[in-house]
């Protein structure tokens, strides 16, 4: 490092020192500070924020970090925590209150109040269940075969395959219905036992159609 | 049933992996609680980092279960004062994340063990204590190493320290940033949103300036 570096570092250094780092009245609210890191900030605003960057050591600090947090996430250098303490964090609903450093501690040490993988599962079930109509769910092979058959024309140099996957799907929709579900049934049945059994099961399975003896 | 239901979360799960920041946000804002699930994979680890790195800058001293209980807090914050309000319609959140954990950091600090920030960030003072150690008699020319030089440090000092006011807000920030944190040109183009060749020119010219004002004492 050249001399008159050394001198300017020293000198800057030693004014940081004694300027405290006490947040002021005019230090800029940390979604300001963030806006300006992005770029998002307008040049009046841009100025005033540069102006008291250059005396607040407070924010000038703050600037760095998030600056060197930002590129470290984005590099993927990040090491990450623990997996109960992420684990907490992202159950923090269903946890109410903040767990206590004895509870903590339980959790470390016995693993006891680990979620069953379940439970994770669960949650999403819901959600999906909640968010998909309940003819979307019915109908779902067939929307898929529409789909992959409009693709068909949207994409030409795949036009068989999508073609293919449209008859696959369609295929699915029909033998998933519970009709075609049914009637395999019987088929099966009275392969197996002639008219008899088909009777049977068709009695048993509806409790409808009259058991012909 | 159960397979379909699988794989639905699972796509699901996917877009959650794949959504802008702004969305995530928003969905967290209204308290979707599979979006705060991918909120907490992305940002735990940069929470936890930002601590650490508020906590070590400030010389702090801390364990492992403050850095916890701090993480907890933040999340906490977030989650239930919706403090991603704030930033709901901002590009980027991750920067705003490392200040929140920051200031989190610091008020743990204050209200749970008593202990007001330190006056001056720990890597100031390793500055001075490794430049001041060899002091600016050190940093002198030879020549100028007599007893009538006795005052000399004290007269650079208030030279640069009138070279430094002199400078304009902007060019005294870069200066900041390049001597104080140690930030290569590309560092601060990237952070004052400047383009690279600014950067360059500003800081020659500030020290050329600078070693003007100087000029015969060093």
């Amino acid at each position: 490092m050249k001399k008159i570096d050394k001198l300017i570092r020293f000198k800057l250094a030693q004014e940081a020192k004694y300027a405290g780092l006490g947040p002021a009245a005019g230090c800029p609210s940390d979604s300001e500070l963030n806006r300006y890191l992005s770029g998002d900030t307008v040049q009046s605003k841009k100025a005033l924020i540069e102006g008291h960057l250059a005396e607040c050591y407070l924010c000038l600090d703050k600037l760095v970090s998030s600056y060197e947090g930002e590129k470290l996430l984005a590099k993927r250098k990040i090491k990450e925590p623990p997996k109960y303490i992420t684990w907490k964090v992202k159950n923090i609903e269903r946890l109410n209150n903040k767990i206590s450093i004895k509870n903590r501690v339980d959790f470390t040490l016995n693993n006891k109040a680990l979620p069953p993988k379940t439970n994770k599962l669960l949650t999403t079930e819901k959600a999906v269940i909640k968010w998909l109509p309940k003819n979307l769910k019915k109908n779902r092979w067939l929307i898929a075969s529409i789909t992959a058959f409009a693709l068909s024309f949207a994409f030409p140099p795949v036009f068989l395959q999508f073609l293919l996957a449209a008859g696959i799907l369609g295929g699915k929709w029909i033998f998933d219905s519970e009709n075609a579900r049914t009637l395999i049934m019987i088929y099966n049945a009275w392969k197996k036992g002639g008219e008899k059994e088909a009777g049977e099961m068709i009695g048993a399975l509806k409790g409808r159609i009259p058991n012909k003896k | 049933m159960q397979i379909i239901v699988d794989k639905i979360s699972k796509l699901y799960y996917i877009r959650l992996h794949v959504m802008s920041e702004q969305e995530l946000i928003n969905r967290c804002i209204q308290k979707d609680f599979l979006a705060w699930g991918e909120f907490v994979r992305r940002y735990s680890g940069l929470v936890y980092w930002a601590i650490e790195h508020r906590l070590k800058k400030w010389d702090y001293f801390y364990h492992h279960q403050d850095v916890e209980e701090i993480h907890q807090n933040v999340f906490l914050s977030l989650w239930k004062k919706n403090k991603l309000e704030q930033v709901k319609d901002q590009k980027k959140v991750a920067g705003w994340i490392v200040i929140v954990s920051g200031n989190e950091a610091i008020d743990y600090f204050r209200h749970e063990k008593s202990q007001v920030p330190p006056n001056a960030i720990s890597i100031f003072e390793e500055i001075i204590q490794k430049d001041g150690a060899i002091t600016l008699a050190d940093i002198l020319p030879s020549n100028k190493k007599d007893d009538s030089a006795a005052n000399e440090p004290d007269e650079i000092g208030k030279i640069l320290e009138a070279g430094i006011n002199s400078l304009s807000a902007k060019e005294k920030l870069i200066l900041k940033l390049n001597t104080l944190y140690n930030k290569k040109y590309r560092e601060i183009a990237e952070m004052l949103d400047m383009p690279l060749g600014s950067v360059a020119t500003s800081i020659k010219n500030i020290k050329s300036r600078l070693k003007k004002r100087l000029r015969g004492q060093i």
